[in-house]
């Protein structure tokens, strides 16, 4: 890790987080422990069947039951649209095992499961669909019937011209890569809790990464001002991109609290979190490369089908973000995407990690590293040989302002030993590399991507900073008082953060897309700007200076260059106080990167100001007899701009690369007619303690010139890498290409066999 | 997760236990650790009407070294071994009892088990977690019920498909056309006691109570896993010493894990060989579980053992052999082709380790 | 059905009428307001209702309140005395092993567990110590790392 010259004293430090003294203690609120008077809880009747007709709903035995205060059925959800494709509750049809028919509020948990054993419901089942290419055919069941086929959308996107690449081309490769559905596994599950009170306002208070989309979604939605839509976000255990937006339950329980005008608690058992998580589904992904003989990328083909289940939902932007990184990561001038989603009567997907690009990234990282072992390059230098560097431009006008990732790649590989390890190591193990990127926030969503900040000082110069970021883990509360606290020239400990709270906080299109360091941050410098220049001007009277001439910092403001003429930055605030103006100093900030968003039919157009870069380097050990393989090492270099707070930036890359080793090597949602087998944590094996590799973090800086303070992301940029290192390390120490993940120990065993039978042929 | 409602006991005796048992014919149900129980109740898998709870029967939680139990229906009275406390045995013929209530823990931290019977508490700290093995007694994973990934789901979830054999239906979803339960016994303790000969006892609603091998406690059948009667209690297992004359004793529990910590076993074998001083196999026990409905004795796979000098053509052999022997019930991630291949491997493995000291 | 029962935690008697079926973490939450014994999977996968019973971290989830009557129970609540952090919630945040923080109370019950029982375990013991404890974010190393650090006594 570099050492910093002390240019700051609050930001890039490695301070404790704001709220560790609180969660350590078990005091931190989380939506669950949000307990109100007269709360009612909620229970929702979910369909047997993958696919069939309702006929009738008897709800008359329910509703004798004594403490059952209301039930909610299709007919009284207001026709509100949780998505474009999907009612809060369903209609005449359900299209999933776990679709929801009917929900119960009652006085309590055991009373509303009561209630829901005496709900009747008639059914007529219809044919199901669960597998994406049954489900293409012509004559496959329909899942929805606004669709003729089961293709809610598709995408067929070129840069360049890919015919003319392949034709230049010496070498070409396509293979078909699968990954497998997966899970998300937050430790709080989904839950909200909602309350329509008197005056006719919502209040939700619900674990989730925007507050601002669902406020403005159930305002639309229940026809309400938008300030009568409070969103409280609490401390959130985990997102991993699965809280972007408000789903059914969100209006489950409005819904229910609007009925009986008392709070209602909607959240769900583990069981059911495998049925409304919506992690990644089922990709199936053919890709094309050619490069000449020295490696350099002349054309990329990608075409990606990919399991939507049962319902859409914002699925839509994946396959925009997939056929974008397609010339992204690296020097490529011709690329192709075609794909699309398919509906199946599985449980709907959405994504986990980072929009399905690291399943893409798997994808094309295994193709690539398996073109280099194809013509004898040495895959560090293929990687090299292909990166994107600062100032470059790629087809669809995506400009890099700052670009670390061909020092990510040499770092990683020097402190890895690659040079002395590839190809060197003993049998059975491997070492492999893998590179990624993603955007630091972006327009697309909404024509803007606004973050808003402000401040308020008191008296003794400590403040409240009120932002509408939350953090679900990744230390954005710590992170904005840091550049709160720097920008203003005080300790982290002399700023309180307040967020995610519609009515007190101003607006943030939130912790979503990577954004919240980039944008949020902006916001929060400018408001703390825009509070230190009322104080400068107070304060350059006093000290006989002109305002710009100042220092804040460590709680003194002081004159440049001459350190004797200063006073208290908490003196300053209370003579401004104190004065005749009276002055109460408060900042106020936002910031919007001042682009516009990609087109929405060529996705020409830098609609981000800010990208990150990362590469890793897996070291496996493969056990010949089990299949086992064992994640030994992961060397990780990400280029976050700037750290904010290095022991933060080194937690988040800990945190992928074992979430992401966790879906290369462990996890997968095996399914059987639409039902996951395993929804368990004890079944849908995410690692453990003792599954720990040994992880060795580099920080790389590369200063961008938009961030505050020079920061980027490091929210899903890691994982981008991890997946395709761990393959490429896996084909290396086993001299077979896997090709689906996860790599379990059946699919290893069967490589093996499939090399043994191999190396028999003539 | 919420539990279905249920009236609770707390008897003082044994025979009081059986007896509510016995009068609530078939819907009442012991509760140990409960960490089994409890998750099969959450899940509607079973829901007894009355839960009959062992905490206020004295003398189940100990570990007791003592003399062979020649009157079958004391219930063994001696002190409880406090931790570090390394209870030699007295004499050769001594045994071990160990109350069906201790905990696994408790099992697997025992000096006297650490020294004495190292595989079963090898076995005992492979269990689950720490908090797992902290609740979860032996008594409980030897009455483990079996497990299967179309049974051990919540009522939602197994509404969309026909009942199972387990669960009073006529289809087993793992063995597709099969016509009995294919349900898994996972329990780690099992096959370690079995390879150390351990007997349970059992006590009964009329006061009497019998003490059978561990072997014999086990249907074969997913449902009913074990030969308990409705009224029936497994209060203790006595495990005899196992060394005979002249030979030594060395064992191995070797356990197959996707990942180490809070799963299953995809297979466990607890090995346990006698050898004398030219190092010849006198007696052999290979003891498999998770890989069908009871732990299953390897005996022919014993058999190649015996009588020889164990090398790694024989440990090949031996493994080959308990692979073919046994019919195996896939699990999830493992097909029925990996893991009789495991039974293979882990078989060698085991050997291999319990011979690990030369 | 109800009954009434004593429950002994963090050294204070409750007397409770419950019903026998249910869970103590159910009754620590909805009925005592120990919402820092945090409720997640309820089925003994995630270790996040982790408490200490008679000295051992045990699952809330999985234990009836009917059968710790008058046993000590400790809840994360209990382990910080007198607005005090305890070495291990100290070390925690010094280490940085708290990212979302719903894992935490359960994790620092349970190397809490362990560190009573074996005061310097070596690091592959506080790894099978902690293996009953889910954490999603952080990948555990920075968590492990606070556990040896207050073996070490740094």
């Amino acid at each position: 890790m570099t050492i910093k010259p002390d240019k700051y004293s609050v930001v890039g430090k490695r301070l404790p987080r704001v709220d560790a003294a609180i969660k350590s203690t078990g005091e931190a609120k989380f939506s669950e422990d949000i307990i109100l008077p007269g709360m009612l809880f909620a229970k929702v009747l979910r369909s047997p069947h993958a696919h069939a007709k309702i006929l009738n709903i008897d709800t008359s035995r329910a509703e004798k039951l004594p403490g059952v205060k209301a039930i909610l059925l299709n007919k009284d959800t207001e026709e509100i649209y949780a998505a474009p494709d999907e009612t809060v509750l369903a209609t005449d049809k359900v299209r999933f095992v776990g679709d929801e028919v009917a929900a119960v509020a009652a006085v309590d948990e055991d009373t509303a499961i009561e209630a829901l054993g005496l709900i009747k419901v008639d059914y007529e089942p219809l044919p199901a669909v669960f597998d994406m290419e049954e489900a293409l055919k012509k004559e496959s069941p329909k899942v929805h019937e606004f669709y003729d086929d089961n293709i809610p959308d598709n995408i067929n996107v070129s840069f360049g011209n890919v015919e003319e690449g392949f034709a230049r081309s010496e070498y070409i490769r396509e293979d078909r890569f699968v990954i497998n559905p997966t899970h998300s596994c937050f430790s709080e599950h989904h839950m909200c809790v909602a309350y329509f009170d008197s005056s006719g306002k919502l209040t939700v208070w619900t674990p989730i990464q925007s507050s601002h989309f669902i406020q403005k979604n159930m305002a639309y939605n229940f026809k309400l001002p938008e300030n009568k839509v409070r969103i409280k976000i609490q401390n959130v255990g985990g997102a991993f991109c699965g809280r972007g937006s408000d789903r059914t339950y969100h209006y489950i329980a409005a819904l229910l609290s609007k009925k009986t005008g008392r709070p209602v608690k909607l959240r769900f058992t583990s069981d059911e979190e495998f049925l409304v998580y919506r992690g990644g589904g089922k990709y199936i992904m053919d890709f094309k490369t050619g490069v000449k003989k020295d490696g350099s990328i002349q054309a990329v083909y990608g075409n990606f089908t990919i399991d939507s289940g049962a319902y859409l939902a914002t699925q839509f932007i994946v396959l925009r973000f997939l056929a974008l990184n397609l010339q992204m990561l690296y020097k490529v001038n011709n690329a192709k995407c075609e794909g699309k989603l398919v509906y199946t009567n599985n449980p709907p997907y959405f994504f986990h990690h980072g929009a399905g690009m690291v399943a893409m990234r798997f994808a094309f990282g295994s193709q690539l590293d398996q073109i280099a072992q194809d013509l004898g390059i040495d895959p560090v230098e293929m990687n090299l040989k292909n990166a994107v560097t600062k100032g470059y431009t790629t087809p669809s006008k995506i400009h890099y302002a700052s670009c670390g990732l061909s020092d990510c790649i040499k770092k990683t590989a020097k402190q890895s030993n690659w040079k002395k390890k590839y190809g060197k190591l003993p049998k059975l193990r491997g070492i492999g590399i893998g590179c990624g990127m993603i955007r630091s926030g972006g327009k697309g969503m909404f024509l803007y991507d606004t973050s808003a900040a402000f401040l308020k000082i008191q008296e003794d110069g400590t403040v409240h900073l009120f932002t509408g970021l939350p953090d679900m883990g990744q230390g954005s509360y710590t992170a904005m008082a840091q550049i709160a606290a720097e920008t203003l020239g005080i300790r982290l400990e002399d700023i309180i953060v307040i967020a995610g709270d519609t009515e007190v906080t101003p607006l943030d299109i939130g912790a979503i897309s990577q954004r919240g360091t980039f944008t949020t941050g902006n916001a929060v410098k400018a408001a703390a700007l825009d509070a230190r220049g009322q104080i400068a001007k107070l304060a350059a009277g006093k000290l006989e200076t002109k305002p710009s001439n100042l220092i804040f910092r460590d709680g003194k403001i002081s004159v440049k260059n001459n350190p004797e003429k200063a006073m208290n930055f908490s003196d300053a605030i209370s003579e401004a106080l104190n004065s005749t103006e009276g002055r109460y100093v408060m900042g106020r900030g936002f910031y919007n990167p001042p682009i516009t968003a990609a087109d929405p039919k060529t996705l020409e157009g830098n609609s981000s100001l800010a990208y990150s870069f990362g590469a890793q380097i897996a070291e496996v050990e493969v056990d010949p007899e089990t299949g086992f393989v064992k994640l030994l090492k992961m060397t990780a270099a990400h280029d976050v701009g700037f750290a904010i707070n290095p022991m933060a930036v080194e937690g988040q890359m800990e945190g992928q690369i074992f979430s992401g080793m966790g879906q290369t090597l462990y996890e997968e949602c095996l399914m059987e007619n639409g039902q996951v087998l395993n929804p368990s944590l004890l079944d849908y094996r995410t690692p453990r303690p003792l599954e720990i590799p040994e992880i060795e973090s580099i920080i790389v800086e590369s200063n961008d010139p938009y961030g505050p303070y020079g920061a980027k992301e490091v929210g899903q940029g890691p994982i981008q890498c991890t997946s395709q290192a761990i393959a490429n390390a896996v084909s290396n120490a086993i001299g077979v290409r896997i090709k689906e993940v996860p790599i379990t120990p059946e699919r290893v065993l069967a490589a093996l066999r499939s090399k043994d039978r191999d190396s028999c042929k003539p | 997760m919420r539990l279905p409602k249920f009236d609770y006991h707390k008897p003082g005796n044994i025979q009081e236990a059986c007896s509510i048992l016995k009068g609530h014919n078939g819907n009442a149900r012991v509760i140990a650790g409960g960490t089994d129980l409890l998750v099969a109740m959450k899940h509607r898998v079973k829901a007894p009407a009355h839960i009959i709870s062992l905490k206020g029967i004295k003398g189940l939680d100990t570990i007791n070294p003592s003399s062979s139990l020649s009157n079958k229906d004391s219930i063994p009275l001696s002190p409880p071994l406090s931790k570090g406390n390394s209870g030699e045995f007295s004499s050769g013929n001594d045994t071990l009892t160990i109350g069906s209530l201790v905990t696994l823990q408790s099992v697997a931290d025992a000096d006297i088990i650490k020294k004495r019977f190292p595989i079963l508490s090898a076995a005992a700290d492979s269990v689950a977690s720490q908090q797992i093995r902290n609740m979860g007694t032996i008594g409980g994973n030897i009455c483990l019920d079996t497990r299967c990934w179309y049974y051990n789901q919540s009522k939602e979830w197994r509404d969309a498909r026909p009942p199972c054999f387990k669960t009073k239906g006529s289809v087993c979803y793992v063995i597709k056309g099969g016509n009995k339960c294919n349900a898994l016994y996972a329990s780690d303790t099992a096959p370690a006691l079995i390879a150390l000969n351990a007997r349970v006892k059992i006590c009964n609603s009329e006061n009497t109570s019998k003490e059978i091998p561990i072997e014999n406690f086990f249907t074969g059948v997913g449902e009913p896993v074990n030969i308990l009667k409705q009224d029936e209690i497994m209060t203790q297992i006595t495990i005899p010493n196992n060394s005979s004359g002249g030979a030594e004793t060395r064992g191995a529990f070797n356990k197959l894990c996707f990942r180490e910590g809070l799963e299953y076993p995809v297979i466990n074998v607890a090995v346990l060989l006698e050898l004398n001083k030219e190092k010849i196999c006198k007696n052999a026990k290979i003891v498999i579980g998770a890989v069908t409905s009871s732990p299953v004795r390897a005996k022919n796979a014993e058999e190649k053992l015996k009588g020889k000098k164990i090398d790694e053509a024989l440990i090949a052999e031996a493994g080959k052999t308990a692979s073919k022997d046994i019919s195996v019930i896939p699990y999830l991630w493992a097909s029925p082709g990996y893991k009789r291949k495991m039974i293979e491997v882990c078989v060698g493995r085991g050997i291999r380790k319990a011979l690990e000291k030369d | 059905m109800k009954k009434i029962i004593n429950l002994k935690v963090n050294g204070d008697i409750y007397e409770l009428a419950i019903e026998p079926w249910r869970t103590l973490l159910e009754v620590l939450r909805e009925n005592l307001g120990f919402t820092g014994t945090k409720k997640s999977c309820g089925l003994g996968t995630c270790g996040a209702c982790t408490v200490i019973i008679n000295g051992s971290p045990v699952l809330a989830c999985l234990t009836l309140a009917f059968e710790v009557e008058g046993i000590d129970i400790l809840t994360i609540e209990g382990i910080s005395q007198k607005g005090s952090l305890h070495p291990i919630q100290e070390s925690f945040i010094k280490h940085g092993a708290i990212q979302c923080g719903h894992c935490t109370p359960g994790m620092i019950m349970s190397a809490k567990g362990l560190l009573d029982k074996n005061p310097h375990p070596n690091k592959d013991e506080i790894k099978k110590a902690l293996a009953g404890n889910f954490c999603r974010c952080t990948g555990y190393k920075k968590i492990v790392e606070a556990v040896e650090a207050v073996s070490e006594g740094k």
